[in-house]
């Protein structure tokens, strides 16, 4: 058997003694030998005097949680791989038993769309911009936490006196603040536009096909005019 | 929950759309304006003091860090949605694969195993199914 090369049987000899004697006293310095084994608790494979293991009680050695096998941390020690069958695994589709599909559908199934103002059409001003151009990156506000925990009060009448304003415009570098992104046409115009000129085109052409039509069809008439005439002279001249 | 976020969100809506009719006003002041002004000024604080109530009833909201990159970079939050739900996807089928390709090797191994140390094999058998009974 191929199984028989990976024992090694050389380790046998320590079984046998160096005068052979009758095969009764060979069997009971084999038993006396296996007898005298200290028995691990630490999962460890039993090792002989000499240091080398024996293939009689360690075919399950590596398994710690199968009965009669001792635990090493004693009766109640459960071994962290033997917790028994675990029954969500990654061999389920995870996002069906988390009851994730409608998600998964809306935001993977659709083409979710890259800028930001997409996702808030209402706020005014330039939000596609990265943050760290104007510094009104969230990141900083973390980095940086503002002074918060003080209260909020009305301003008296003195203090909203320091808001009191000069009339006039404000400088150009703070125009810019205020400009908004250039609006969005919506498509349905565009459609109606594409339909209306599309019809239009379409009402030309067909009246375009129904002007090659007719000139097709008064080409043949003239055509066919033409050729009675010419059998018409042919007869007269054949008569004369 | 949903709730919540409706009113955090209109309150935050009122608060930007008042401060950019506050903008539109100094841009160009004109003196009838300064009572506006005053009247926003006021709005603009009691605006926050409402959005501070309700930071109250959101405490268990938890975002994560990585959201803040894509909205940094101007890019929709929801692709970070979209891109978590790949990779989940992805990684649960790289998984699925190694569970089946160790399945298939188990289920060979005790095969090949059974042809060579039968009763070994047997005694194996006999163990887990005990254990399993005791899990059961």
């Amino acid at each position: 058997m191929a199984g028989d090369e990976r024992w090694n049987y050389g380790n046998m000899d320590m079984y046998l003694p160096q005068n052979p004697p009758s095969s009764g006293a060979i069997s009971q310095n084999y038993t006396q030998q296996t007898e005298s084994l200290p028995h691990r608790t630490d999962g460890e494979p039993p090792v002989t005097q000499n240091g080398q293991t024996t293939h009689e009680d360690s075919a399950f050695y590596l398994l710690k949680d199968l009965p009669g096998i001792p635990r090493p941390g004693g009766p109640h020690h459960v071994s962290p791989g033997a917790q028994g069958p675990v029954d969500i695994t990654g061999s389920v589709n995870l996002i069906q038993h988390h009851g994730l599909e409608h998600s998964f559908h809306k935001f993977c199934g659709k083409k979710v769309k890259e800028p930001l103002s997409n996702f808030l059409p209402n706020l005014p001003g330039f939000i596609d911009t990265p943050g760290l151009q104007d510094g009104s990156s969230l990141r900083s506000l973390i980095e940086k936490p503002p002074i918060v925990g003080k209260e909020l009060y009305l301003l008296s009448g003195p203090q909203l006196q320091g808001f009191r304003l000069h009339p006039g415009p404000i400088p150009e570098q703070y125009r810019l603040l205020h400009q908004q992104p250039p609006a969005k046409k919506k498509h349905k115009n565009k459609k109606h536009k594409r339909e209306h000129n599309g019809g239009a085109s379409s009402a030309t052409s067909g009246e375009k096909e129904k002007k090659t039509k007719k000139q097709k069809k008064h080409e043949d008439s003239e055509k066919k005019e033409k050729k009675k005439k010419k059998d018409k002279k042919k007869k007269k001249t054949g008569s004369t | 929950m949903a709730e919540k976020l409706e009113q955090l969100e209109q309150h935050l809506e009122q608060f930007i759309e008042n401060t950019r009719q506050m903008g539109i006003i100094v841009s160009d002041f004109q003196p009838q304006g300064q009572p506006v002004l005053n009247q926003k000024i006021h709005a603009m604080i009691t605006g926050m003091q409402e959005i501070d109530r309700c930071k109250g009833q959101l405490q268990d909201v938890q975002v994560p860090l990585e959201v803040f990159e894509y909205i940094d970079q101007g890019r929709n939050p929801q692709l970070y949605t979209k891109d978590c739900m790949e990779k989940s996807l992805a990684k649960n089928e790289q998984v699925k694969g190694k569970i089946d390709a160790l399945k298939k090797f188990r289920s060979q191994l005790i095969l090949e195993l059974d042809k060579v140390f039968p009763e070994e094999i047997a005694k194996y058998k006999a163990a887990r199914e005990m254990v399993k009974e005791e899990h059961s």
